[in-house]
């Protein structure tokens, strides 16, 4: 049997870190562990992806970054959503239920 | 806001390099540590967890080099590397460095100070708001020979009255005027003008107010308008100057405003702006004696307007008397008709077109140099083959060694751009020091945003020209052969299709160079035809010119007895040989006249032939240096009492009666009311309307002129001629101020220089123009010097195995020798022949553009060619010779 599919549905990383980081400021290992948890080990996040989209999302203002000292006292990355941010993420979120909503029924009608 | 961000961003990671990555490493390891946690909370080993960890991660550096790369500034980060990297290599070669940098420096200097000067002289508009719509009134009159006759006051009338496409229409004239009342007596430049002048131009005063057409009526008070510089060097920039009084040639003015300090006009330097009054009922039909300035209305173009007016022009004839004494059918045998031309055409002229012969020059000189740059950039790259061939082998793309190259020239580009600007102001520097070029609108030619643009331009066009060929070469076309090279080395020659690149552009160089060369050496033959012809005067440095202006007393015989008061007084003073007093020096007169001969009638009505004409004094033709071909100088008595007498040229008495000598005794007149004047003398020709046109007819009228039913014409305004040694000296000029102070104290001593500097600025725009050629040339010549020298130094270096060989297999050194001089010159010989044949195309070019040119001769030809074969020789023996040296066993030993 093959390995299930754990790839990201392609586009949807950046709602998905948005949304992790909607409930708390979270360091980048942090977001993708919530993101296999949530998701039941469905989606697994590739680090590479994930800091680069950190870069993205931060320079298009969706969210800022600040230092902490790390439980073991070293350097910790951690990622805040901004307001800008949180409006992106309804955005997406709308944009996304309405097409995840369309596909639905037309996966059903033409069952 | 997200753009700022972006920029924001990529500046702080640009401008903290070191912390952004230290920043990256830490996050990157803080991942893995975290990851490596996790695993073993789900119970792995350390060990285990930190290999799983890994596996998953990947490479750290692949992961941390991609994130660095997402954002823009790694581009720009890129670049900055390159051109680090680039100017590290550059210095360690100084020698070549600054041969590519001087290089890129004379022809982007060249260039860049040749626009400045096309851009201040040609393209700028004219000072005035809508400039382009203000045209000079100038005529053609096929009819007596003459292809610029200005403009009449009934021609002014006519067009205001009758036209349809002007706006406003204003004469002009540009004179001296004497100030009397403030200071010393001085004579300063002055514009005699209608009422509508500024408004034509579009210029109202800064102080005060304008001129209104009350100001132009006889019985109004009389006023004058005073520019800038003049109010401010003779009143100190007064606020209280408006309601002043001034004396100008004694008649004393209001002062009603002064004029912007921005004003200049037709490169006239000007005090004084003077309101002309004019009669309307006593103007005759015919006096061009005036320059004229209109402006078109929207939209109207040139051709336009000159068929308005010659619509208006007949008209005229009917408004206004023909002069009393002239042939009744005179206006129109003359076939007068506009010819219009804009302000700025009139006013820079010719020179304009030599100007355009420049900047092909320098276009020239540019590719040469960028033939050179490229060809020393080839001979470079090549010898980085294994550099390249490495790092392409180690996988760095055809992009990234491209941007490599790139860099390399664009450095060499830019810095030369900036070499070259610093050139560009000394050239500018001499230009406008007027010294050296006499050109037109020379106070608008100075360094602007838009030359420096244009600088920055032609540099990174220049970069790109000779940075690209390299690249195709070394990257794009050298990439089949490269694994060879790399791989040992042991190639013995290199690739033919490099060779043929740097053939062509050698030989591109050696034709260019052999184009300016001879382009230099036809203007040089120019040159040299006009400095042998016989101008018609004799050792112009040692004739003194001064112009001095009487005030005009009522009678024209007092007027002529002050003058030669004067004149005798200066013959006295030390060192003067001969002294005359003219109308006019020589080259700078212009009047025309229908001159009627007694034997050789006209018909009844007709217009005679028109002639110069010059009124003399005697001593004149001595103080000139004219030779006196036959007869006699004028006599002072004849001058006053008559019988009339005149003197005339050598080739108008050749062409009437067939010999000098013959003209004797014949009669002329300048209008059918005046007496006969008979022919006393007959002068050398002078070539009056420019040293490179054909001497004109002459007749010689005695300064005060008898005629019989008016009193004498005489002039108020005349020019000294005076033949010294001392000529041109400080000492010898005040020496004649203070004569002429002890004979009138209250005229100034005005225009003084000598015939000869007349001479030079007769010459100005050519001498300005084979300068300018020969720098050129010459500098072509060293750059190809330098180009053919480079790639011959390269291809012997590059084939010491070869000729190692040769040697070790008993070829002699001069053999050799022979072979790559062969080679050498095979290019050279076919650049100059190319360059020959260009040549004939340039000088087409340059004859329609310029009128006078001599014709191209073989010697114009030859010497050029010999000097770029001879030069190209040498260039080639250099490295040969080093070549030959070698010892062919430590050559087959290297590598």
């Amino acid at each position: 049997m093959e390995p299930a599919n754990t790839d990201l549905i392609p586009g949807t990383l950046d709602m998905l870190i948005l949304k992790t980081l909607s409930l708390e400021p979270l360091h980048g290992f942090g977001v993708a562990r919530r993101i296999e948890q949530i998701s039941e080990g469905v989606f697994k996040v590739n680090p590479g992806s994930l800091l680069v989209a950190f870069q993205r999302l931060e320079r298009a203002g969706w969210l800022d970054a600040e230092w902490r000292a790390s439980e073991n006292s070293r350097r910790a990355k951690y990622y805040r959503l901004t307001a800008t941010g949180r409006e992106q993420l309804e955005r997406e979120t709308a944009d996304w239920s309405r097409r995840a909503a369309a596909i639905g029924r037309l996966l059903k009608e033409h069952a | 806001m997200s753009i700022w961000r972006q920029v924001r961003h990529g500046l702080s990671v640009l401008l903290r390099r070191a912390r952004a990555d230290r920043d990256l490493t830490d996050e990157v390891a803080h991942y893995e540590q975290e990851l490596t946690a996790s695993y073993e909370r789900h119970g792995m080993t350390p060990g285990a967890a930190r290999r799983a960890a890994r596996q998953e991660m990947g490479s750290t550096l692949a992961l941390r080099d991609r994130v660095r790369t997402a954002g823009w500034e790694h581009v720009v980060s890129g670049l900055l590397d390159d051109v680090r990297y680039a100017f590290r290599r550059l210095a360690k070669q100084p020698v070549f460095m600054m041969t590519a940098l001087l290089t890129v420096a004379l022809g982007v200097g060249a260039t860049a100070a040749i626009f400045a000067v096309v851009d201040g002289v040609i393209l700028r508009p004219l000072p005035y708001p809508a400039a382009d719509r203000l045209v000079a009134l100038d005529h053609a009159a096929p009819g007596i020979q003459s292809t610029t006759i200005r403009m009449a006051p009934s021609l002014y009338y006519t067009y205001r009255e009758e036209s349809r496409l002007f706006e406003a229409f204003a004469l002009w004239n540009g004179n001296r005027a004497t100030v009397t009342g403030v200071g010393d007596a001085e004579e300063v430049p002055a514009l005699f003008v209608t009422p509508e002048f500024l408004d034509v131009l579009r210029i109202p005063p800064a102080i005060g107010r304008g001129l209104t057409a009350a100001d132009g009526e006889p019985g109004n008070p009389h006023v004058v308008l005073l520019a800038d510089g003049y109010w401010r060097q003779r009143f100190g920039g007064a606020g209280d100057i408006l309601r002043r009084q001034l004396q100008v040639d004694g008649v004393a003015r209001e002062i009603i405003g002064v004029l912007p300090a921005s004003f200049t006009f037709l490169d006239e330097r000007i005090s004084l702006v003077i309101p002309r009054r004019l009669r309307r009922a006593e103007e005759p039909l015919i006096a061009f004696g005036n320059d004229g300035i209109a402006r078109l209305k929207p939209g109207v173009t040139i051709e336009q307007a000159n068929a308005d007016l010659l619509r208006c022009l007949p008209l005229a004839e009917r408004k206004f008397p023909l002069n009393p004494g002239f042939a009744k059918n005179a206006f129109r045998d003359a076939r007068i008709h506009p010819s219009l031309q804009t302000l700025r055409d009139h006013l820079v002229g010719e020179t304009g077109r030599s100007l355009w012969v420049l900047a092909g020059a320098v276009v020239v000189l540019l590719l040469i140099a960028c033939a050179n740059v490229a060809n020393l950039l080839l001979v470079r790259a090549s010898g980085r083959e294994r550099e390249l061939a490495v790092r392409e082998a180690l996988g760095a793309g055809w992009g990234r060694l491209t941007r490599d190259l790139l860099a390399e020239a664009l450095l060499l580009g830019l810095g030369g751009g900036v070499l070259g600007t610093g050139l560009c102001l000394l050239v500018l520097q001499w230009v406008t020091s007027g010294e050296g070029s006499h050109l037109p609108r020379v106070s608008e030619i100075g360094v602007s945003g838009g030359t420096l643009l244009f600088t920055l331009g032609v540099s990174l066009t220049a970069s790109l020209l000779f940075g690209c060929i390299p690249v195709w070469k070394a990257v794009i076309g050298g990439r089949a052969e490269r694994p060879l090279h790399a791989a040992g080395g042991r190639t013995v020659t290199s690739g033919r299709e490099r060779h043929g690149i740097q053939r062509l552009l050698l030989m591109t160089q050696v034709a260019l160079a052999t184009v300016l060369l001879m382009a230099a050496g036809l203007l040089l033959r120019t040159y040299g035809h006009l400095r042998a012809v016989d101008p018609g005067f004799r050792d112009p440095q040692r004739v003194q010119l001064v112009r001095i202006s009487l005030p005009a007393p009522p009678d024209p015989t007092q007027l002529m007895r002050s003058q030669q008061e004067i004149l005798q007084r200066f013959q006295t003073v030390m060192g003067v040989e001969a002294a005359g007093i003219t109308n006019a020096a020589p080259l700078e007169g212009g009047a025309r006249t229908p001159v009627y001969t007694a034997d050789h009638p006209v018909a009844e009505g007709r217009l005679p032939p028109v002639r110069f004409m010059r009124s003399i004094t005697p001593g004149y033709a001595a103080a000139t240096g004219a030779r006196l071909l036959a007869g006699r100088d004028l006599t002072w008595p004849e001058l006053y009492a008559g019988p009339p007498v005149v003197l005339i040229s050598e080739n108008m008495a050749r062409e009437l009666w067939g010999d000098p000598r013959a003209a004797l005794g014949r009669r002329l007149r300048m209008s059918l009311v005046e007496p006969w004047s008979e022919i006393i003398g007959v002068l050398a020709d002078l070539r009056d309307d420019g040293i490179a046109k054909p001497a004109p007819a002459m007749v010689y009228w005695p300064l005060l002129r008898q005629r019989s039913n008016a009193p004498p014409a005489a002039s108020r305004n005349v020019e000294f001629v005076i033949r010294s040694s001392r000529a041109g000296s400080m000492a010898f000029v005040d020496e004649l101020r203070r004569a002429l102070r002890e004979v009138n104290g209250s005229v100034p001593l005005a225009n003084v220089r000598t015939l000869e500097s007349v001479y030079r600025k007769s010459m100005a725009r050519l001498s300005f123009l084979f300068v300018m050629l020969s720098v050129a040339g010459a500098v072509a010549l060293a750059l190809g010097i330098v180009g053919v020298y480079g790639v011959m130094a390269y291809t012997v270096a590059a084939r010491r195995r070869e000729i190692g060989i040769r040697l070790a297999l008993g070829a002699s050194p001069a053999s050799v020798q022979r072979r790559f001089l062969r080679q050498g010159l095979q290019v050279a010989g076919a650049g100059a022949a190319a360059g020959l044949l260009a040549s004939v195309v340039s000088a087409r070019v340059m004859r329609s553009l310029l009128s006078g040119l001599a014709e191209m001769g073989v010697a114009q030809q030859a010497i050029p060619l010999a000097v770029v074969l001879l030069a190209a020789l040498l260039a080639c023996w250099v490295p040969v010779r080093r070549a030959t040296r070698v010892n062919p066993c430590e050559v087959l030993r290297a590598d």
